[in-house]
């Protein structure tokens, strides 16, 4: 008896499981899982910890959270781990809602490369391109340390607070006040050179230093020469935008934006 | 103290002639006759020995008549008479720098400046040339006519006001065109060469990256050039009245239409003989053949980032040096109680002249344009933000 009660209860407990998925899938029209752990980093109960965590922020703000693990990103696309992200989120019709908002993080393990993938405008409302380069500094330190669910966990947990902030109607952008003033400083310094080349037209005496006009015969050149005495050489450390653990950059195409790097 | 005088006179009707740029030749305003400028100076050569013999033989007849009339009004007088004891004959300094002529056409007393060669007659209008300050040394070998009028220059003087975004809104308006005057302003021209050598300090830059760091690699020569370029009739104004920088600035002269001197061309104009002498104004010459030639030298090296002149050797061969009166408009107005002076280059019309500059539309422009530009910018950014 007692283990037919329990024969009963596992086959509700996948059920429910199942239920949860195929209600997902169906309300989505997504064909994977929130995490799709390919690459095998994580543990069954981190996944589905995991899995949880990103179906409530999901369904929560109708924008898909969605994170891939794969060996070889070259198995979806050749030509770079951001197409071959966003030919992953179209290939199995992933996002929310009826425009298929969405953010995918993808990270493939053979050369250590990441992407992430933002599609919709709802969802590039939330997450633009300043918010995407914020947002990859929460995980990529993370995953340089090999702590997989620990940059996952954070992706899911920012991904959270940058769609509740843009429900609110104030999504994460970057402040403008430098830039704004650094704009007005340069057009003063614009406007100061302009005016500084008009006000020079006002006069136009001045002594001659030359009398090239009245040269009668050209110049003679009796000598030219041109010694090399010595060489100095300089050096400046080219300072390049990095994120913690990893490198990246922006990128575009398959309908939405994105960025790429390593890990 | 009167000296001789000469008015061209048309020998059709004895009206004034004037010479005129554009046609270049001497013409009458009265009977509208123009005669060309060897006809005129063939005639007065004539005129002048003639008018010399007999000014002799009415010297000789004044003499005789004035102590006979002298005699008759001492005779004659009764009564008293008007005290002149306190004027003075004595000019003092000022006779060095003064000079009085007798209009031929009206009779009246013309006081000039010492160096005046041209002038007009301040009664009766007539232009007069007074032919003894080119006398002997003094000739000038050259003159370079007149080829623009009056009208044209201050045409260029209204020309010059516009796109002055900076100029006060009332000066073009309301600014008083004091005088206009046609100047033929005296010239040395120097002939010369100069040569000698340029060191120069250059550099050329070279940058690659090499891992994280940009590498800059510069590499620097001694650079010498030499040679030797020569001149032909620098223009440096002999007139202490006339600017140095406003003489430089309306050249260049074009010497194509340079003529022998002739007083033929002066009626109408003013003019003016040297007071500043050869060896004075030879320093500025020598600056500029010296700047030319370091300037050509300077052109010749090429295929550098950088390139400082370091030391100069140069030598000045000094050749002729001719005397030359050259045309230039000299257009003085007042604004606001204060002078502003124009030159123009009577022969290309090129015209020089500092304007005033309104504080008020200084920052006015320097406002808008800033203000467009931070608008554009901000809007710009925003778009790029959201």
């Amino acid at each position: 008896m007692k283990e037919r009660i329990r024969c009963l209860l596992l086959t509700f407990i996948i059920a429910l499981v199942f239920c949860v998925n195929v209600s997902a899938t169906e309300q989505t029209g997504a064909q994977l899982y929130y995490v799709t752990d390919e690459a095998g980093l994580l543990s069954e109960n981190e996944n589905m910890m995991l899995e949880k965590m990103a179906e409530t922020v999901s369904q929560k703000y109708d924008i898909g959270v969605y994170i891939v693990t794969v060996e070889d990103y070259r198995d979806f696309h050749s030509e770079g781990v951001y197409k071959a992200t966003y030919t992953i989120y179209h290939e199995y019709t992933m996002g929310e809602g009826p425009d298929r908002d969405g953010i995918m993080l993808l990270l493939s393990m053979d050369d250590r490369d990441w992407a992430m993938f933002c599609y919709g405008s709802r969802c590039e409302y939330a997450f633009n391109s300043y918010g995407q380069q914020k947002l990859e500094k929460v995980f990529l330190d993370n995953f340089g340390e090999n702590d997989w669910y620990g940059g996952f966990e954070d992706y899911i947990k920012e991904c959270s607070v940058y769609l509740e902030k843009a429900a609110s109607g104030k999504p994460v952008r970057a402040s403008l006040f430098f830039p704004i003033l650094i704009v007005i400083g340069l057009s003063l310094l614009a406007a100061a050179v302009i005016v500084a080349v008009i006000w020079q037209k006002m006069e136009n005496v001045s002594k001659k230093a030359t009398a090239n006009a009245y040269v009668s015969a050209g110049l003679q050149l009796t000598e030219q020469t041109d010694h090399f005495t010595h060489k100095t050489t300089s050096s400046r450390k080219i300072e390049r935008s990095s994120s913690g653990g990893g490198s990246s950059h922006s990128e575009s195409g398959g309908g939405g934006s994105g960025r790429s790097g390593k890990f | 103290m009167a000296t001789q005088i000469t008015n061209y006179q048309c020998p059709a009707c004895t009206g004034p002639l004037h010479f005129v740029g554009e046609s270049g030749r001497l013409e009458c305003d009265y009977c509208g006759s123009s005669f060309d400028v060897a006809e005129i100076e063939a005639l007065y050569a004539e005129k002048e020995t003639k008018a010399a013999e007999a000014a002799q033989k009415q010297e000789e007849t004044e003499a005789a008549q004035k102590s006979a009339e002298a005699e008759k009004q001492k005779a004659a007088a009764g009564g008293s008479d008007w005290d002149t004891s306190g004027l003075n004959e004595d000019w003092g300094a000022d006779a060095a720098d003064m000079k009085a002529y007798s209009c031929p056409s009206c009779g009246a007393e013309l006081l000039c400046d010492a160096t005046t060669a041209a002038t007009s007659c301040p009664y009766c209008g007539n232009p007069s040339v007074l032919p003894g300050q080119f006398a002997g040394v003094l000739k000038p070998d050259f003159v370079l006519p007149f080829k623009l009028s009056k009208e044209d220059a201050i045409k260029a003087l209204k020309k010059h006001y516009r796109k002055k975004p900076l100029l006060p809104s009332t000066f073009s308006k309301s600014n008083h065109l004091e005088e206009v005057k046609g100047v033929y302003v005296p010239f040395w021209m120097y002939d010369g060469a100069a040569s000698g050598s340029v060191q120069f300090h250059a550099t050329t830059v070279h940058k690659y990256t090499s891992g994280d760091y940009e590498i800059t690699e510069t590499s620097h020569y001694d650079v010498r050039r030499a040679g030797s370029i020569g001149f032909e009739k620098i223009p440096v104004d002999a007139s202490s009245k006339m600017p140095d920088d406003y003489m430089d600035s309306i050249e260049p002269y074009d010497y194509t239409d340079l003529k022998p001197f002739s007083t033929a061309y002066l009626p109408g104009f003013l003019a003016d003989k040297y007071d500043v002498s050869v060896e004075n104004s030879r320093e500025r010459a020598d600056k500029r053949c010296a700047g030319s030639l370091v300037s050509a030298l300077e052109s010749t090296v090429s295929n550098y980032t950088t390139c400082n002149e370091t030391s100069r050797d140069i030598c000045l061969k000094r050749g002729k040096v001719h005397y030359a009166l050259l045309p230039v408009w000299i257009l003085n107005t007042k604004w606001e109680g204060k002078d502003f002076l124009f030159a123009m280059n009577g022969q290309t019309g090129k015209l020089v002249g500092n304007l005033p500059v309104s504080t008020k539309r200084v920052v006015g422009l320097f406002a808008a344009i800033a203000a467009s530009l931070s608008a554009i910018g901000v809007t710009a950014l925003l778009l790029l933000a959201h």
